[in-house]
């Protein structure tokens, strides 16, 4: 029986085509390289749609109840996936070919595919794109805030501000389960804001949780509750009160003042409205004392005053990092930041830091330059 | 409206009185005349108006109107938002429930107060669990039966029940009109109800920018009002907000609570049982020394043997009141059985109070309510039996609006995002050192610096069913990691697996990966589909682009002159010779194997079954049929697609079996034979080497 007999130098020259030469000699330029739906597809298999949970996070120690993880997306991983896609149906050698003649192109394709994905969902008309696929990042987010709020509201910058010009473009935003939150971002954020949802003007206080995340109170604050101030007059009404030492914030950092909330002895559900007013004018009195003329308060909270005491506004939370280009430096640092109208604190910087000689060691020489086993 | 606040800012006021309260009115209407130059004097000129002399000018006019408001409904329009949404599921601990109302006069157009000059509001929002009141609804609960209400009844009424004066001033179509009400305990009541000097401070209007489409949507004045409760509801209950009116009945609001002045302890088991022992001791707090009962609680909890608190930064007010609670702490303590009920049985008013006994000349402390409830009639001695009893005496009110909503989740937002460092952490993918040193039983710098990369070890069964550690690591990974853009396509997930040379364990991730996206692509059955098509259409396009190079480089030999780039811009040339031209130019000889891959040609006189003439004999079939049968041209002997492959690249080019064109080629062509048969013998061994046939069409 005969055979292809030339088959190697014909998958050789093959390799050397691609769809670009097709599209430059006799066929339409305008068509694209892969059809709709597979890009669709396979850009969708890029985002990790549909991924089993267990093949992200393999040990759920990786991702205890109640915490954040920020990753980089390994491309080299996703591209396998795609290769592994596209190997469906590919029994001779033919089709091997062809698969090394498209492999850049469709690579290419589906970087661009990536990051309009999520704008299609969105039914909205993706916008141009600019420059490479970038480094894609992202986080998990494990915790009530994530069952509990729907809605949530996720952006990333990139270049030390929050600014509509430094956003990052969100490639995908989707809950993997009732309380796990997978967002992906196209390049490396240097800052992550999570806000609360808008859902209007509500009234509350903050509560003072134990590690059960039941209301815990204490010495100073016996009934868990506490309320930050804001200013009642001037230009900053409305704004919480810094807290500041000698006109210096505390550790360089503004600290809002609080006040306990009282509640009734007879069922501490209850809030004290009479005797919360009185903590709140007594403690801006206080405030006006220290401060001076700084500071303008008339001496009583009445119930508009008292209201605005009260107003919860959506909380965002912010992380900060070093946001390092891969591979340069491999382990950014994700400080949290609280960021509350103007207010920071600093809570933690606790992340363990690689030597990168380590990483690439790992990444380039322990595990690359093998020769495969198997294959064709 | 004029004077909008700024886009995106809110303007909060006390309240908003509406300069005359709903209720009837007198308009009396008395003239008076004045002479022009002295208007001091009294008006007594007029006998020029009258000459009869009698009073000229008509007597006081009285006409009565009536001021109306809404009352006891309130249409459900008046009602601009609820927070928490009604029937809403959600984490509401640390958010105070509120109504927000689209008139801002509302909560002042009635009083609470006695006097219709109080300027107390009448409206109120109150928040209860669902097991701790009864809802009632039309058209069994009407105006009528919630006002006349009678909870001491069996003693007699009250003197002074505000409920009742209130229920005497209406007429009986207002009586009998169907509203919404509760039925709660006094007891409770009390406890939650703000205080008379509260009610104030729960209640304010808003002013927002109409331009906030979101916030208003058709609303036009911006202007509201609020009316807040003072309760926080707690995870895992379901609640009712009632707004309820509370007009004349300031009497029932307690006056004074004390403060909670020891810390709450999260202890397991906050929830009912706690509120409820708080609540055994507000009872029991209503009596001093004088009185010896036996109360039932639940020692623990019981705040009357608590160290007083020290005093921090409090108002002269605020440390009168936690001086007052301390009073009560230092007051020789009722004895206490230690009965400890049940949690099942705390229930505050349904439980029976064992063995009670009580003295005469009970002098009672508490305020509000209870100060003419309290002995009068909570507790009554019958003499026939000997004991006490406490019947639990409620209270109905009149609900303007009620939703429910359910508390669930645990803590607010901002808490738990501030948790997040203690409990979970925030950090990169990837194992903690403290972690990776647990995983591994002889644990090298090695392994802990793979873990620490986000490779952790599994367990592992090998084809050959051996059980083996390799690492495993996910896409998602803890640092930056070089795309190798050289690396691939791979065609086996066995490619890219990776021994680690220095542990001897195998990575992998790669591997997983791959085996992952062809279990995924296989799972979708339109995926694989839409794959091979595209495929073969690569394929077609592919074998096109050969053909075309293998053409243009023998017309370049034939033709003198010839212009590649003029032959490639006529595509409909390119096609037609590629459509059916061509596999007459390339038949089997000239590019013999390629064009009979299947190797069947040589051996056709062993396949009767594939030549069409013995087909059609053999089976008696007509011509057309063997034709679609077997997907030949008996005339030409040319296949159409079928099995055979003559001459012909039909699955490989997508070639059409039209006839071929006339025109400037024809003369080619039609000898093509003779015209190509010299090339053949130096290209028919190079049929794959196509760095001979490069394209030369525009780039």
């Amino acid at each position: 029986m005969k055979s292809w007999n030339n088959s190697d130098v014909f998958i050789k020259n093959l390799n050397t085509l691609s769809i670009e030469d097709y599209s430059s000699s006799v066929y339409d330029k305008t068509e694209a390289p892969l059809p709709e739906h597979l890009s669709d597809w396979l850009g969708r298999l890029r985002l990790l749609y549909g991924l089993p949970f267990d093949y992200l996070i393999p040990d759920e120690r990786l991702l205890p109840n109640e915490s954040i993880r920020f990753f980089y997306i390994d491309r080299n991983w996703t591209d396998r996936m795609v290769d592994g896609a596209l190997s469906v149906g590919k029994t001779t050698s033919r089709e091997f070919a062809h698969h090394h003649a498209v492999f850049n192109t469709v690579r290419r394709a589906l970087d661009d595919e990536e990051r309009i994905i999520r704008q299609r969902l969105k039914s909205n008309t993706p916008t141009q794109l600019k420059g490479n696929a970038a480094d894609m990042t992202g986080f998990l987010f494990r915790s009530q805030a994530v069952s509990g709020w729907t809605g949530l509201e996720v952006k990333a910058y990139r270049g030390g501000k929050a600014t509509p010009n430094n956003a990052l473009r969100l490639l995908r935003m989707d809950r993997l389960g009732p309380d796990i939150l997978l967002c992906l971002f196209d390049g490396i954020p240097d800052i992550v804001d999570i806000e609360e949802p808008r859902e209007g003007i509500q009234f509350g206080v903050d509560i003072n949780l134990d590690n059960n995340s039941n209301i815990q109170g204490t010495e100073e604050n016996p009934s868990g509750f506490s309320l930050k101030l804001r200013h009642m007059e001037g230009n900053s009404a409305g704004y919480e009160v810094g807290w500041k030492v000698d006109d210096v914030p505390i550790d360089g950092i503004s600290q809002p003042y609080t006040v306990s909330v009282p509640v009734r002895e007879a069922n501490p559900q209850v809030l004290h409205i009479d005797a919360l007013r009185d903590a709140i004018e007594e403690s801006l009195g206080q405030i006006k004392t220290a401060e001076g003329s700084n500071f303008s308060f008339d001496g009583t909270v009445s119930a508009a005053e008292l209201s605005v005491q009260m107003l919860q506004f959506p909380y965002q939370q912010r992380f900060e990092g070093a946001g390092k280009q891969a591979p340069l430096d491999n382990m950014p640092e994700f400080d949290l930041v609280s960021h509350y109208k103007g207010s920071t604190i600093s809570i933690t910087t606790a992340i363990k830091k690689l030597d990168a000689k380590e990483i690439t060691l790992l990444t380039e020489e322990a595990f690359s330059n093998v020769t495969p086993r198997g294959g064709q | 409206m004029s004077n909008q606040p700024n886009e995106g800012s809110v303007i909060f006021y006390d309240s908003c009185p509406p300069p005359l309260k709903a209720g009837e009115y007198t308009l009396e209407v008395t003239q008076q005349l004045q002479e022009a130059d002295d208007p001091g004097s009294e008006s007594t000129t007029y006998t020029h108006i009258d000459k009869q002399g009698s009073n000229p000018l008509p007597d006081t006019q009285a006409s009565a109107f009536e001021i109306t408001g809404p009352r006891f409904l309130l249409q459900a329009d008046e009602i601009h938002a609820v927070f928490p949404p009604a029937n809403a599921d959600g984490p509401f601990e640390g958010r105070l429930p509120c109504a927000v109302l689209k008139r801002r006069t509302l909560p002042w157009e009635r009083t609470s107060g006695t006097t219709n000059t109080s300027k107390q509001p009448w409206l109120a929002l109150l928040l209860f669990t669902e097991d701790e009141v009864t809802l009632l609804d039309p058209p069994s609960c009407t105006v009528g039966s919630v006002l006349s209400h009678k909870p001491f009844s069996w003693v007699g009424e009250p003197a002074d029940n505000a409920a009742n004066t209130l229920y005497r001033t209406l007429n009986n179509t207002e009586k009998n009109k169907g509203c919404l009400g509760i039925e709660v305990p006094i007891s409770l009541f009390q406890e939650v109800a703000p205080l008379k000097s509260e009610l104030s401070l729960l209640t304010h209007v808003r002013q927002v920018n109409t331009d906030d489409k979101e916030l208003l949507g058709q609303d036009k004045d911006g202007w509201f009002s609020v009316v807040v409760a003072n309760r926080m509801p707690l995870s895992g209950k379901k609640y009712i907000a009632c707004l309820v009116s509370l007009e004349g009945q300031e009497s029932l609001l307690p006056t004074e609570h004390a403060e909670l002045t020891q810390p709450r302890n999260a202890t397991p088991g906050i929830g009912v049982s706690q509120e409820l022992s708080y609540r055994t001791h507000v009872r029991k707090a209503l009596y001093n020394n004088n009185t010896s009962i036996n109360v039932t609680a639940r020692p623990a909890l019981n705040p009357l043997s608590a160290n007083p608190v020290s005093e921090g930064p409090a108002s002269e007010n605020r440390a009168n009141r936690v001086r007052s609670t301390m009073e009560h702490a230092s007051a020789p303590s009722p004895s206490i059985e230690n009965s400890s009920l049940t949690a099942a049985a705390t229930h505050n008013d349904d439980f029976a109070l064992p063995n009670v006994s009580i003295n005469e000349g009970i002098t009672p402390r508490a305020t509000g309510l209870y100060e003419h409830v309290e002995m009068a009639s909570w507790f009554t001695y019958n003499p026939n039996i000997g004991t006490l009893t406490t019947p639990a005496p409620t209270l109905k009110l009149i609900c303007l609006a009620r939703w429910s909503f359910q508390c669930e989740g645990k803590g607010d937002f901002e808490g738990l995002m501030k948790a997040l460092p203690e409990s979970g952490g925030i950090g990169l993918v990837g194992m903690t050192e403290a972690q990776s040193t647990n995983e591994m039983t002889t644990p090298s710098n090695k392994h802990n610096v793979a873990l620490d990369s986000g490779h952790i070890p599994l367990q592992h069964q090998t084809r050959d069913g051996e059980q083996k550690t390799s690492f495993y690591r996910g896409p998602l990974v803890p640092a930056g990691i070089q795309r190798n853009i050289n690396e691939g396509p791979y065609h086996t997930s066995d490619q890219a697996r990776r021994i680690d040379p220095l542990t001897g364990l195998e990575n992998l991730g790669y591997a997983s990966a791959f085996e992952l996206g062809r279990l995924m692509a296989l799972n979708d059955s339109r995926f694989a589909l839409e794959l091979l098509k595209w495929r073969r259409k690569g394929h077609q396009r592919a074998s096109k682009l050969i053909q075309g190079a293998l053409i243009q480089r023998k017309l370049k030999d034939l033709i003198p002159n010839f212009d590649p780039r003029e032959f490639l811009d006529h595509r409909r040339l390119i096609d037609e010779l590629l459509g059916d031209v061509a596999p007459r130019i390339l038949t089997d000889d000239l590019l013999g194997t390629l064009t009979d891959p299947t190797g069947l040609l040589d051996i056709m006189d062993r396949l009767p079954g594939l030549d069409g003439q013995m087909v059609m004999e053999a089976l008696g079939l007509e011509a057309h049929q063997v034709e679609a049968m077997l997907g030949i041209d008996l005339q030409s002997g040319l296949s159409t697609g079928g099995l055979i492959n003559h001459g012909n690249l039909i699955d490989e080019v997508g070639l059409t079996n039209e006839t071929v064109l006339a025109g400037g080629f024809e003369n080619l062509l039609s000898n093509a034979e003779a015209e190509f048969g010299h090339l053949n013998a130096d290209h028919i061994n190079e049929l794959g080497d196509f760095d001979a046939f490069e394209i030369e069409g525009p780039q």
